[in-house]
């Protein structure tokens, strides 16, 4: 039985993941340390940006390369921290938005929240999520923001 | 009063409750679209090998042919005429290649002997010179789904042969005329690709130079329109249009992905006569163009060993295949030295693929030609005084894709190649005094229903059509599959582990792939993650249903199915 680290995932888990990204990059043991973020987000974790650059991960190419030994203890500091959040800690962000409190904020305004707070995203990346998750405003422009955090929490899971 | 610094207390409080909520959210998304891209790179990844491994085959067949031949002369009996087909097959090329040297395309002329044009036929009538005007009814026959006449065919071909001729191996060109050129990567018979390049960056001409980096055949469904509007515009404009050879510029590559089949189809009782002319003017086909002796293009790439000097003096034409030693050489462990140094210089140009890692590999994937470091480049560029390779020969999901720290580009122009959605094309067009390289993309749609798709669905659909591919793969080789994962299921319970699934997946198939990955989109698994291998076969079906205990002759039969189509094509074009 595999090594395991927490949260249902074991040492093969990881060695699958770094083989696969490690298979784009040349197959030679070694992967650029501005993967490490997504190498995180595809076993499940969900490290901030913050977080990422703490933990050794850079922003551009060809800066610092890591082997499978150097990856594993990344993984295994980041399971004890890690957690998505609840529903209700995802609405908080919306609450203060919802000035009538009646569970619906602009489109706008989510746009706003977005792009110009915390870890921004671009407007190509808002205009995605909602694509995705399929959420449109209604006829007022007002998205019911419950429904649009209970598509998040489902998510298009990848494995598990 | 007292309530004020606990109101910002609680104020503070809300705003740090609130972004950290935003950053959960652009966190989770950040996540979503990591798990989308990997998603994609191994669907990516799948339909790559799968397109990959069965282009090595072509470099064994040349050997299975002598294998099967051995067997038949030993078998006796009937096997007789097929023999006599392979003799005169390869009787016939090296009669060719001497007539060609001989009497300069004049036994060519012959085919056209007793080729009358029938008066039911309603295409365009073509007459020499040929004419804008005359391009533009041969577009409208295409749209019509006429087919050019045999005659005007190989009358078209028979003058890009002319003037090939007169063309070297390498091709200089330059833009102090028009200030600019633009340079095409694979169509692959893909005709809408091509109109849509036309349409955004207007026909070739003086003022207008192209170069299309071959592959312009195979695969697609309408390489004959393809390469006969390319060859119409390369006789209008020979030294404004410059075509090079791609790897399925090639007679043997042609037999099995689908040219000879179309022109069969197409060109009926005189298909012979087309195909054979299509086989000779391959052949002719320069193998690089050079720009303003700064950017060399050709289709592959370059290996380390890699000289224009020598490949300027080869003679090309003996390369009916670059997979098939030239010329009359039988077996290649008998080929003279300088031949197989000519042969590898070639087959580098037009198979290799640049790779991230130094160094210069054999290139195991494709069966021939290399894998390049970004030091051969480097070397290579610097050697020759250029600032740029550009290639083709890889489709990239964006149509183009610039490695070796910008001194490689690659761009391929066949958008939606494995499927509706995989890919956009793309196009370079090399501006000013600078050589400027700008790219252009575009994905051609057939049906205006494709273009609100979004990002994820289109993952979705390109991903299921990959592992309906890779299935079928699996299929084929259900036999020996089951077998190898029985020796791994010692305890006869129906599962076995994941390391010992994906060993046998690859050592079976000799395909490599993201076997763990993938594995629950193949099979289903228990739940402490061993594989329940027999589901591994599940929900695809071949058409016919086989029993019994080896692999049966279908399955078999459905294995090598391309091979064996591709040698009685072979047997076919000599013996009808």
């Amino acid at each position: 039985m595999a090594e395991q680290l927490g949260s249902g995932l074991d040492i093969e888990d990881v060695r699958e993941v770094f083989d696969l990204f490690d298979f784009w990059d040349g197959r030679d043991g070694l992967i650029g340390a501005e993967k490490v973020g997504d190498l995180l987000r595809c076993l499940g974790l969900n490290p901030t940006l913050a977080l990422v650059k703490k933990m050794g991960g850079t922003d551009k190419p060809g800066e610092k390369q890591f082997s499978f030994e150097e990856f594993l203890p990344i993984v295994k500091s980041l399971l004890k921290v890690d957690d998505i959040g609840t529903f209700a800690e995802f609405c908080e962000a919306f609450k203060s938005f919802d000035r009538e409190g009646m569970g619906y904020i602009t489109a706008g305004e989510m746009n706003y929240m977005l792009t110009s707070m915390g870890e921004r995203l671009t407007d190509q990346e808002t205009d995605a999520i909602m694509q995705d998750t399929d959420t449109s405003p209604d006829l007022d422009g007002n998205l019911k923001y419950e429904d649009f955090i209970k598509k998040v929490m489902k998510g298009h899971e990848w494995k598990k | 009063m007292g309530c004020s610094p606990s109101k910002k207390v609680v104020r503070a409080k809300n705003a740090t409750k609130r972004l950290r909520a935003v950053v959960r959210i652009q966190t989770w998304y950040r996540r979503y679209r990591a798990n989308l891209e990997a998603r994609r790179r191994c669907t990516w990844s799948i339909f790559q090998s799968l397109e990959y491994a069965g282009e090595q085959d072509q470099l064994k067949l040349h050997n299975f042919f002598n294998n099967m031949l051995d067997s038949l002369v030993s078998d006796g009996n009937s096997p007789a005429p097929l023999i006599r087909a392979f003799n005169v097959n390869k009787r016939a090329s090296i009669y060719d290649t001497q007539s060609m040297r001989d009497s300069g395309g004049e036994m060519l002329q012959n085919l056209l002997e007793g080729m009358e044009v029938e008066p039911s036929y309603k295409g365009p009538h073509l007459t020499f010179p040929l004419t804008m005007n005359q391009l533009h009814k041969i577009v409208q026959s295409f749209r019509r789904k006429l087919t050019l006449h045999a005659k005007y065919t190989i009358q078209l071909l028979l003058e890009v042969r002319r003037i090939l001729k007169t063309q070297g191996n390498i091709r200089y060109a330059s833009t102090s005329l028009s200030k600019q050129v633009t340079v095409c990567g694979d169509i692959h018979g893909k005709l809408s690709d091509l109109y849509t390049i036309f349409h955004k960056n207007g026909l070739p001409s003086v003022n207008n130079p192209y170069i299309f980096n071959g592959d312009f055949v195979d695969r697609g469904q309408f390489s004959t329109e393809v390469v006969i509007v390319l060859f119409s515009c390369f006789v209008m404009n020979p030294n404004e249009v410059y075509l090079n050879r791609g790897n399925h510029e090639d007679h043997v590559m042609n037999l099995r992905y689908g040219f000879v089949k179309e022109l069969q189809m197409k060109y009926k009782q005189h298909s012979r006569k087309v195909i054979h002319m299509f086989k000779d003017v391959f052949s002719w086909l320069p193998l690089a163009t050079v720009v303003d002796d700064q950017i060399i293009v050709c289709h592959g790439g370059i290996s380390d060993t890699t000289n224009l000097k020598t490949l300027a003096k080869i003679d090309r034409h003996r390369y009916m295949s670059t997979l098939q030693p030239p010329g009359e050489c039988e077996d290649i462990s008998t080929m003279d030295t300088q031949d197989l140094i000519e042969w590898k210089q070639v087959l580098d140009l037009l198979w290799s693929d640049p790779k991230p890692i130094d160094g210069c590999q054999p290139n195991t994937f494709r069966g021939g030609g290399s894998y390049f470091g970004p030091d051969i480049t480097t070397s290579f560029l610097q050697q020759n005084k250029f600032k740029l390779l550009i290639r083709s020969h890889e489709c990239k999901p964006e149509g183009f894709e610039y490695t070796h720290n910008g001194q490689v580009l690659t761009v391929f122009s066949a958008s939606n190649y494995y499927e509706m959605g995989s890919n956009l094309g793309a196009f370079v067009r090399i501006q000013g005094a600078e050589l400027e390289c700008r790219v252009v993309q575009y994905m051609s749609t057939h049906s205006p229903t494709h273009r609100k798709v979004s990002f994820t669905q289109r993952i979705n659909t390109v991903e299921k059509s990959a592992i309906q591919d890779l299935k079928e793969k699996i299929l084929a080789s259900k036999h020996k599959l089951l077998s190898e994962f029985k020796k791994c299921d010692l305890d006869n319970s129906g599962s076995i582990s994941s390391s010992d699934w994906c060993c046998a997946l690859e050592t079976v198939l000799e395909i490599e792939l993201p076997w763990r990955t993938l594995k629950s989109k193949i099979a289903k698994c228990d739940n402490n993650g061993d594989v329940q291998y027999e589901t591994t076969f599940d929900e695809l079906e071949v058409r016919h249903r086989y029993s019994g205990n080896g692999p049966s002759i279908t399955e078999t039969l459905y294995r090598h199915r391309e091979n064996l189509e591709t040698i009685f094509r072979l047997i076919d074009t000599d013996h009808s």
